[in-house]
């Protein structure tokens, strides 16, 4: 009795095993053939992202016109940070850059900042973040209008000093309830001009 | 004699053999008399382009999987039957899903987590354990089809009108299943919404309360139309 019952339990089970082998052989299949369109869709995303921090005029490929520049730490990472440079009729008009705000509550920030050539701040918005929903994740800018503030400000207007939150002693408000978030953000867009400033001539 | 609920009689007579697609559109149609499967449906149905994809997605899988199923009915023992419905219809709902992140991953966005959702629809697993499990493939076929174009005729009334009346104009979003580079298909859709237009316009229609509302004054009309002895 219980030889048979094991034995029919396990012929039940067959189909099923052969049916889950071909169903992952199926889609292996898919997946291979659709990794290659699936990654040019994302780049194309990434780059859309890029260029939407960059509302000026230019007439070059800003995307490929990049380069890679490891500032150790000053732009929020140890890795190579992008640099997208837009140009019209060969005059530098400004950049995108994407640097860290490495102090964020849960983990890194990973932000897209264009700048135009002089080092006012065209537009910010954040590409990756950990931030706690309901709370950090406030300063994203699908979710509030924050991030706009940045628009026009620059070092020679606003000091670096002055680049943080009030109850840091700066002279920016922050998103309540995501001080830490704000913060962190701040710093990085402040420490990102002040290195396009230091290296601005050799960027072009 | 034995009592039945509505519900019970309907679900019976879809179950009895050879229906004519009028008999499946108005007697047994899934969405308006089974009331089954609804909730993935009715949520992206906002929109008459939206609800031609889901019911364009919803047909394809319901169709091979049923094929499929009514072709090795007598291989699936009946005790693991349902776990092998689901496997057949996750891998096809999976591929589809991996092909519209190819080449249209924006559909792919609005649809959102819909379109994983169709892998277990209840309309889905239950036609294969009444109907194509039992079936060849001879009748299950047409069964199929004639239950899929049920299925999108109401989808894309329901989205039409939904559209339609949420934002007065219909068609808005086009380039999401036809893609940007279609001209043609752009044109049209001006003609589309330039011409077709609602001078009312009532949100509500394109959330998620309206959807059941249009779904129920889409049952009482079709009732009143078709049926108005039946009460």
């Amino acid at each position: 009795m219980k030889q048979s019952s094991f034995s029919s339990a396990l012929l039940q089970t067959l189909p099923l095993t052969i049916m889950l082998l071909i169903a992952v052989l199926l889609i292996s299949l898919v997946v291979a053939m659709t990794e290659e369109p699936i990654k040019q869709v994302e780049t194309e995303r990434h780059y859309r992202f890029i260029r939407s921090v960059m509302p000026l005029d230019y007439d070059n490929d800003m995307v490929t016109d990049m380069l890679e520049i490891n500032a150790v730490g000053d732009l929020g990472t140890d890795q190579a940070v992008p640099f997208y440079r837009a140009r019209k009729q060969g005059k530098p008009v400004g950049l995108v850059l994407l640097p860290v705000a490495a102090d964020g509550y849960n983990g890194p920030i990973k932000l897209a900042l264009g700048i135009d050539y002089e080092g006012n701040v065209l537009g910010v918005k954040i590409m990756e973040h950990s931030e706690t929903t309901g709370f950090g994740e406030l300063i994203h800018q699908d979710k509030s209008n924050w991030l706009m503030t940045f628009r026009g400000k620059s070092l020679n207007k606003l000091p670096k000093d002055e680049w943080y939150i009030s109850s840091d002693g700066g002279s920016i408000d922050g998103v309540s309830g995501a001080s830490i978030s704000s913060a962190a953000v701040m710093k990085a867009i402040a420490n990102s001009l002040a290195y396009y400033r230091r290296i601005r001539d050799s960027l072009y | 004699m034995v009592i039945q609920s509505k519900q019970q009689a309907n679900h019976n007579e879809a179950n009895s053999s050879d229906e004519s697609f009028s008999v499946i559109l108005l007697r047994q149609n899934p969405l308006l008399v089974q009331l089954i499967g609804l909730s993935p449906l009715l949520a992206v149905s906002y929109s008459l382009v939206n609800s031609l994809a889901t019911g364009l997605i919803f047909s394809v899988v319901f169709l091979i999987t049923s094929i499929l199923v009514s072709i090795s009915r007598r291989l699936i023992p009946a005790e693991i039957s349902v776990p092998c419905y689901v496997i057949i219809t996750t891998t096809i709902v999976t591929s589809i899903d991996f092909i519209l992140q190819a080449w249209r991953p924006e559909l792919r966005e609005v649809l959102w987590i819909y379109l994983p959702i169709i892998a277990a629809n209840c309309l889905i697993i239950d036609r294969l354990q009444v109907f194509a499990a039992q079936n060849p493939l001879i009748r299950t076929i047409p069964h199929v089809l004639f239950n899929c174009l049920a299925v999108l005729l109401v989808l894309m009334i329901l989205g039409a009108s939904r559209e339609l009346i949420g934002t007065g104009a219909l068609f808005q979003d086009a380039h999401l299943l036809f893609g940007l580079d279609e001209t043609a298909i752009i044109q049209a859709e001006s003609i589309v919404t330039d011409n077709v237009t609602s001078p009312i316009t009532f949100s509500l229609a394109t959330l998620p309360a309206g959807a059941f509302i249009f779904l129920g004054l889409l049952i009482a009309l079709k009732q009143l139309i078709f049926q108005p002895d039946n009460p």
